[in-house]
């Protein structure tokens, strides 16, 4: 098997950015993603790099960047920071406001 | 024989498609639906008023910074203002057009300078820059984004 037969894709991104946000310690069955973007970048195995926000159950927001770990032979979330007072920051942000919906279920007050 | 950190690769590919498809019908987090705007559809990208977004939409926070660090080294950017003023130059004077993020699966608004190959993209309320980068493979790149109204 080579590399231009591992199926890569959105998908593929998707489920490597929902396992790495577990390892953060944010669940990926109670987040929402926002603000996602391909930065035309492939990393080994054919995943595109990614970056983009998570707005988790405990109302706290990261950023992220799907990258590759040369040292660890591994893809990372990295950089990863949180954003301090993400309402403020984000409140005007129509994805935000839809992630909001989606991790509790109703608009942001 | 394939190097160690090929298959620590494969198997980690392994590992999340298997996990992924264990734990719902479509891996990975949510990205939330955004509702088109009136400002753009499906099959069209109405004109837009390039220089009031350029001078009016703004970086995520710390966004600016992580995408310099990773993107800085594809120009003559010597730092991240002069990565902001060439984002902010591409939507100027680039050709705008529609298409649909990969990974995020929503509609953006990318702007291409063909003379410059850079690129920068923008959410569809035209609030936020989300990226600026040079593609590798030059305009086919944009061209061959999905749904992307980019003509040559």
């Amino acid at each position: 098997m080579t590399f231009d037969r591992i199926p890569s894709g959105p998908r593929t991104s998707r489920a490597i950015i929902g396992h790495l946000l577990d390892a953060h310690g944010v669940d990926r069955l109670a987040c929402a993603l926002f603000l996602v973007q391909s930065e035309g970048v492939t990393l080994p195995g054919g995943v595109e790099a990614a970056s983009g926000y998570v707005l988790g159950r405990d109302g706290r927001v990261h950023r992220w960047w799907l990258s590759w770990s040369e040292t660890a032979n591994a893809y990372q979330l990295s950089p990863w920071a949180e954003v301090t007072d993400p309402v403020d920051a984000f409140g005007g942000d129509a994805e935000f406001r839809d992630a909001w919906s989606a991790v509790f279920g109703r608009e942001r007050d | 024989m394939p190097p160690v950190s090929l298959l620590r690769c494969l198997f980690a590919l392994v590992l999340v498609c298997l996990g992924g498809a264990c734990s719902r019908a479509e891996p990975g987090p949510p990205v939330a639906p955004v509702s088109a705007s009136p400002a753009s559809t499906v099959t069209g990208s109405p004109s837009v008023d390039v220089t009031r977004i350029a001078r009016d939409a703004t970086w995520a926070p710390g966004s600016l910074v992580d995408h310099f660090g990773k993107h800085g080294n594809e120009g003559p950017w010597a730092d991240a203002g002069a990565y902001d003023r060439s984002a902010r130059d591409t939507i100027r004077t680039g050709r705008d057009f529609t298409y649909i993020d990969r990974t995020a699966n929503v509609r953006r608004r990318g702007f291409y300078d063909a003379s410059g190959n850079r690129f920068t993209s923008v959410t569809e309320d035209l609030r936020r820059i989300t990226t600026h980068f040079r593609p590798d493979t030059g305009e086919r790149s944009v061209v061959l984004l999905p749904e992307s109204t980019y003509r040559r």
